[in-house]
């Protein structure tokens, strides 16, 4: 501390001790009202602080506004939905909050699966047109929330809305080669061009292998759904997560390699019903075991002699 | 014969030969001595042959991804070839594990005291093998991460450049089986010379005290 600012604090608690009966047994609670002042000063502050902290926590949510709402848009749902340009992987979102209350467009945002569960017969419909496949859930804050609504009505008033392109390359815009190559890539089959292991080694997605990935880190079937393209861009191109940093840092996926894994695990999460958590593979080392076990007792024959 | 041959493998193989077929030669009567005291003592069993079975398909799995890595992940790029090897290592370790609970049993049974030395190193054996059943289970596919993960902490102790990054950052299960294989390394010449102690010549056992 600045030797004149110290001076300055001793000045200002050498004037409260002044401000008692010199002698009286008030002199023991110098400690006590130092900290009942600071306990003042504090509070004072603090009151003072309110309304900033107020207008602090106001800035997202008036932030939140249209284009906010096209860019998470881009980010988050592009990559099955659009807005005026027809029904893809889920229906065109054109005017969904006229045909749609908000509250149920909002409740179906943040699970499908348990309104398609709980027997809501629109969900229920729209799972039977899309071909049966579940929307992931979607973990939006309510300032994201009001953004894309925001949104959504925007291109409903103009009566069309081509949301303009807004960071790297879309996951939605991958041909079905992207996609495919996206796997091999994942699965091993395609070597990754640094010499990095595959992905399958440590992570499941739906569907893939011969019963599964691995389970050494995370699975990564709605990886896309959970982080969209604004984070899972970046996360392919820095692996910053334990062990990933480490084994990718000298050899770490091309662009073109980040965006056809990044298609791919786009196109995974498309469908949102949950990866079968099963135990096929203890099941199947017993079964193996006992195969062997066997085949061991018929090579063995009557010849075999076990020790007591 | 391609040059990556003679470069990259024939040094190798003539190692191998070099060092392997003096070493047996000198050392086949002593070893064909061990192995028939071996199968007197644990017979010929389903048993006893799951347990050299199952020993042999984990040596073979942990030596090849540590001495041919670069193989082995060209081996696993198809997901149906890192099936099979995983299915084979897990068989192999319940057959091992199955092996060694039977082996325990009959010598927790017997008396022989050299036998009951081998008892504790058994049973961290055991553990060890079962701890290697969990993490197969548990945090497949090992022998994807196996060759990336631990084979370059392995082989940088054996360059006497020990790299942990990537190994401390390894679940504690994972961990902990390469401490058992520590712990073992340990326990095996102590095991011996107790062993041989235990069942040293100028012993008198129980029956001959008795029958004297």
């Amino acid at each position: 501390m600045r030797p004149d600012r110290l001076l300055a604090l001793r000045l200002q608690s050498g004037a409260v001790s002044q401000a008692r009966e010199p002698g009286s047994h008030e002199e023991g609670h110098s400690a006590m009202d130092t900290y009942v002042l600071s306990r003042r000063r504090g509070r004072a502050l603090a009151v003072a602080a309110l309304p900033m902290l107020a207008l602090l926590a106001a800035l997202p949510a008036a932030a939140q506004g249209v284009p906010e709402g096209a860019q998470l848009f881009n980010q988050r749902c592009a990559s099955c939905h659009t807005v005026g340009q027809g029904d893809r992987v889920g229906p065109d979102l054109m005017g969904v909050l006229t045909r749609r209350e908000e509250s149920w467009v909002t409740s179906f945002l943040k699970s499908p699966g348990a309104m398609i569960d709980g027997g809501d017969p629109i969900a229920n419909e729209l799972l039977g047109k899309f071909n049966g496949i579940r929307m992931p859930d979607q973990q939006l804050t309510d300032d994201e929330r009001k953004g894309l609504f925001a949104f959504f009505r925007d291109c409903a008033e103009k009566g069309s809305c081509q949301p303009g392109d807004t960071g790297p390359k879309l996951a939605s815009d991958a041909t079905p080669e992207q996609i495919e190559h996206g796997r091999q890539l994942f699965e091993g089959r395609a070597a990754l061009a640094n010499g990095g292991p595959p992905c399958i080694g440590c992570h499941n997605v739906r569907d893939i292998g011969v019963v599964g990935g691995g389970t050494l880190a995370r699975d990564l079937t709605f990886a896309y759904a959970r982080l969209g393209e604004r984070k899972l861009t970046p996360a392919l191109k820095d692996m910053d997560f334990p062990l990933m940093k480490d084994l990718y840092g000298k050899a770490p996926l091309t662009d073109a390699e980040q965006y056809e894994v990044k298609a791919y695990l786009a196109s995974v999460s498309r469908d949102g019903t949950p990866p079968r958590k099963d135990r096929d593979f203890f099941y199947l080392g017993f079964v193996g075991m006992g195969v062997a076990l066997g085949f061991i007792g018929i090579v063995l024959g009557g010849r075999g002699r076990a020790k007591d | 014969m391609s040059s990556t041959f003679l470069y990259d493998s024939l040094p190798y193989l003539v190692l191998v030969l070099a060092v392997g077929v003096p070493a047996w030669l000198r050392h086949r009567e002593r070893l064909s001595a061990w192995v028939g005291q071996w199968v007197e003592r644990e017979g010929t069993g389903s048993a006893a042959v799951s347990l050299v079975v199952g020993a042999t398909i984990m040596l073979l799995w942990h030596a090849a991804c540590f001495l041919l890595p670069q193989p082995v992940q060209l081996f696993i790029r198809s997901p149906m070839r890192l099936f099979l090897l995983e299915v084979v290592g897990l068989i192999g370790g319940m057959m091992l594990a199955w092996g060694l609970v039977a082996s325990i049993a009959r010598r927790l049974s017997g008396r022989d005291p050299g036998a009951r030395a081998w008892l504790p190193f058994q049973v961290l054996l055991l553990a060890e093998v079962l701890n290697g059943l969990v993490i197969a289970v548990s945090y497949r596919w090992a022998s994807a991460w196996y060759v990336s993960v631990v084979v370059p902490y392995l082989r940088s102790l054996v360059t006497l450049q020990p790299d942990a990054t990537l190994i401390a950052q390894l679940p504690l299960t994972v961990r902990l089986h390469l401490f058992g294989a520590l712990a073992l390394l340990l326990a095996w010449p102590l095991t011996r010379w107790l062993a041989s102690e235990s069942s040293a010549p100028g012993l008198v056992s129980a029956r001959e005290e008795t029958a004297g």
